[in-house]
């Protein structure tokens, strides 16, 4: 489907008419633009949710272009029917080819799939059984739920990764009596969730626009993305143990002790059923097996994009509880996704603009540099530009600008400095990331005194060190 | 901020306390009677007849020619420094028959003293002494998960054959009014808090009462148990729980840092329980 709408075109395209549009018409909506990504940036001083936000900016931009059209009797918008492949033509609005249906269904599908398998308590189970394993000694516990934290943001996603590991080193550190490491464990966790997001292809949100846009598999990226991954965690965590020391237990009384600690939690306790436990596990096995070897699908069935699959899945599980399913329905980011929605109508107002032409030039600047110093640029605004705003519009723009550019090739450095940027970006301040906002209120729910100044200044050296080794990844590597 | 809280309310329901078996070291008891020695040497008698664990301990016996006010009987206890106390209620009160209270000595011992009472059955005026080896023991309490010192004292004390009941009773006044509270909240789910809020807080205690068990076993302390976790009101259910069990002595909780007076319940099963024997930690 998303491919049909991406080829298709409207009967008044199809003329082969491009609206002229007036250079103020494109400053006006450019600061249109930058109104919405600061009023994103502020989302909780204005108490608005993202999906409100960006909705009342996409409302705005429809029918200020739909006047400025007629005032200026140009039909910057193309209404009218939409063509299919074959010819037919179909009568929908045409903000809805200008959605990435493929992200939704990907973020949709995944989202359910995760709702439902995490009520097996496999995630639970997980989360303890590690935690047994660390003895409770607190260096060996950085270092499992930190590996914990990576794993779990690149199969599900980074903010039910911090959501799961946040709460449980809460609880743990707390029985340990260790709850003055709290703030240093968060704070690492909360790194590590946006450097594990770089993990696969569905880890976070910017890498399926991005990937997608730049037509990256799930092998693919998997392949790209894991080095650098395993090398920034373990800096992390080294820094992490320094910074905030975190070490290991000394005496043989005090290991005891911890264990004895530890071994209380039961990790069968979130286990209702064993049978639909390890049906989840079975299904999360097979739901990544499939999203990787998704290009050897036989019988055509490769042609079937991410969406689907993750839709399959999510319907798989679903199935599992099919007289309850309204619940899980319920507990869907509706805001997310309606955010994304009206996102990519708001992009695709300011393509018709030329707005992201107008940006896209001024990247053109950048992307004509020496190609090692323009990966290096690219790669520190995108994070510095991601720190501040949401890495989503920005990802979002920038596949989008990057797509229109017949120099940038589908194996171009340039996507991969995007991808980086857009991930590591949200290790520098707490609105950087959706799971450094969700960190923060964990220590926050704690009681643990840290401002955004505070975050700041703990999260700056480590956010500098990865950057700098992902910009160093990609001279070499890429 | 719901997803948070539902995993960390997951992970919590996860943590289970550990029982680590403890017993109190039971070297030196004081027998505290306002009789005779001879009267004090039949009591030692009895009482190591009826716990067998108390054989090894040394006895010094306090006679009623040694104190006459509360005072002299602290300080004196307070010099011996023992284990464990055992003693009669209505010390020097001449009361045939347990009145309203433990008596003037008991209730000031009770709170003050460090070590628990063993207080015998009857009063010291008519007391009952125990004819033969206790074989069931009853531990009772509102809160057991947590309290190992609790279990493990009861242990200790029980003879080898005897029974061990382990008892946690859910204050069912106190559980009914905070769902009647629940039910005035809109945001909660009513069913759904009744449900998961009593299967929780007996869910806790039985599985502390089963890991105490398990702790018990590795520490190799020979005796059989059961378990019983119920809401009820407590003094009436304490009393039945006591007749089901036909317990011959019965381990509470007394000591209450806040206040001078005695914790809660167990004032009032102990001026209520006459015929048989209280430990009174």
């Amino acid at each position: 489907m998303m491919t049909v709408l991406a080829i298709a075109e409207t009967a008044a395209h199809a003329t082969g008419h491009v609206p002229n549009v007036p250079a103020w018409v494109t400053y006006l909506f450019a600061f249109i633009l930058a109104a919405m990504i600061a009023c994103l940036a502020l989302e909780e001083k204005i108490h608005a949710k993202k999906s409100i936000i960006v909705g009342s900016f996409a409302g705005l931009c429809v029918i200020l272009e739909t006047i400025l059209g007629w005032a200026l009797d140009e039909s910057f918008i193309p209404f009218g029917s939409v063509v299919l492949p074959n010819m037919h033509e179909i009568d929908i609005p045409f903000y809805i080819p200008a959605i990435d249906w493929g992200v939704v269904t990907i973020i949709l599908g995944a989202s359910l799939f995760v709702e439902v398998a995490s009520k097996s308590g496999v995630f639970s189970w997980i989360a303890i059984k590690v935690t047994k394993l660390s003895g409770g000694d607190p260096w060996k516990l950085l270092i499992a739920y930190g590996l914990l934290t990576v794993f779990f943001s690149a199969v599900l996603n980074n903010v039910t990764a911090m959501i799961i590991i946040g709460s449980l080193t809460a609880v743990s550190l707390g029985k340990l009596q260790k709850r003055d490491l709290l703030l240093g464990f968060l704070l690492v966790e909360g790194l590590l969730t946006n450097v594990g997001g770089l993990l696969t292809l569905i880890s976070s949100v910017p890498n399926i626009i991005v990937g997608k846009a730049a037509g990256i598999s799930f092998a693919r990226f998997f392949m790209v993305a894991a080095p650098y991954v395993v090398v920034a965690t373990g800096v992390t965590l080294v820094m992490g143990g320094m910074r905030f020391k975190i070490k290991g237990l000394k005496t043989d009384e005090e290991k005891d002790a911890a264990r004895l600690l530890v071994d209380g939690f039961d990790e069968n306790e979130g286990v209702e059923s064993q049978g639909f436990f390890w049906f989840s596990v079975a299904t999360l096995v097979a739901f990544i097996a499939t999203l990787s070897l998704q290009a050897l699908l036989p019988f055509g069935l490769d042609q079937l994009d991410m969406g689907f699959i993750a839709l399959f899945y999510a319907g798989v599980m679903l199935a599992t509880h099919k007289s309850k399913v309204d619940k899980f329905y319920q507990a869907v980011d509706w805001d997310l996704l309606a955010f994304f929605a009206a996102l990519f109508v708001v992009i695709n107002m300011m393509e018709h603009a030329h707005v992201l032409d107008l940006i896209g030039s001024g990247i053109a600047k950048v992307l004509a540099l020496p190609t090692q110093v323009a990966s290096g640029v690219l790669l520190t605004s995108s994070a510095v530009a991601s720190s501040v705003t949401d890495n989503i519009p920005l990802a979002a723009m920038l596949a989008k600008i990057l797509g229109g550019m017949p120099d940038v090739a589908a194996d171009s450095p340039f996507w991969w400095c995007v991808i980086f940027g857009a991930n590591l970006g949200g290790n520098i301040t707490p609105i950087g990331s959706a799971s450094t906002l969700v960190a923060m209120t964990i220590i926050h729910r704690n009681k643990l005194p840290l401002s955004f100044g505070g975050f700041v200044k703990l999260a700056v050296p480590f956010a500098a060190v990865q950057i700098v080794l992902a910009v160093v990844y990609v001279l070499i590597a890429l | 901020m719901t997803q948070i809280d539902e995993f960390e309310s997951i992970f919590r329901r996860a943590e289970r306390e550990p029982f680590v078996f403890a017993p109190p070291e039971l070297t030196n008891v004081v027998l505290l009677t306002d009789r005779d020695r001879d009267f004090a040497s039949q009591a030692e008698q009895a009482v190591k007849t009826f716990l067998p664990q108390l054989g090894n301990c040394s006895f010094e016996l306090m006679t009623g020619d040694r104190f006459s006010t509360v005072t002299e009987v602290v300080d004196q206890l307070g010099d011996a420094n023992p284990d464990l106390v055992v003693t009669f209620r209505h010390l020097q009160e001449g009361m045939l028959v347990p009145q309203h209270s433990l008596g003037v000595y008991l209730d000031v011992i009770t709170q003050v003293l460090k070590p628990p009472v063993l207080m015998l059955p009857g009063t010291s005026a008519e007391p009952q002494l125990p004819a033969s080896e206790a074989a069931s023991i009853l531990v009772l309490t509102d809160h057991i998960r947590g309290d190992a010192r609790l279990i493990s004292s009861a242990a200790a004390i029980a003879p080898a054959n005897a029974t061990l009941h382990l008892a946690h009773v859910e204050d069912d006044l106190v559980f009914q009014r905070y769902l009647k509270t629940i039910d005035r909240i809109p945001d909660i789910d009513s069913d759904s808090a009744r449900e998961h809020l009593e299967s929780t807080l007996l869910g806790d205690a039985r599985q502390y009462m089963e890991a105490a068990i398990v702790g018990l076993e590795n520490a190799a302390v020979p005796h059989q148990s059961q378990l019983h976790v119920v809401r009820g009101h407590r003094l009436k259910t304490f009393q039945s729980l006591m007749q089901d069990a036909n317990a011959d002595l019965c381990v509470l909780n007394t000591k209450d840092d806040e206040q001078l007076a005695m914790h809660g319940m167990a004032y009032a099963v102990a001026v209520e329980t006459v015929d048989r024997a209280l430990l009174l930690l």
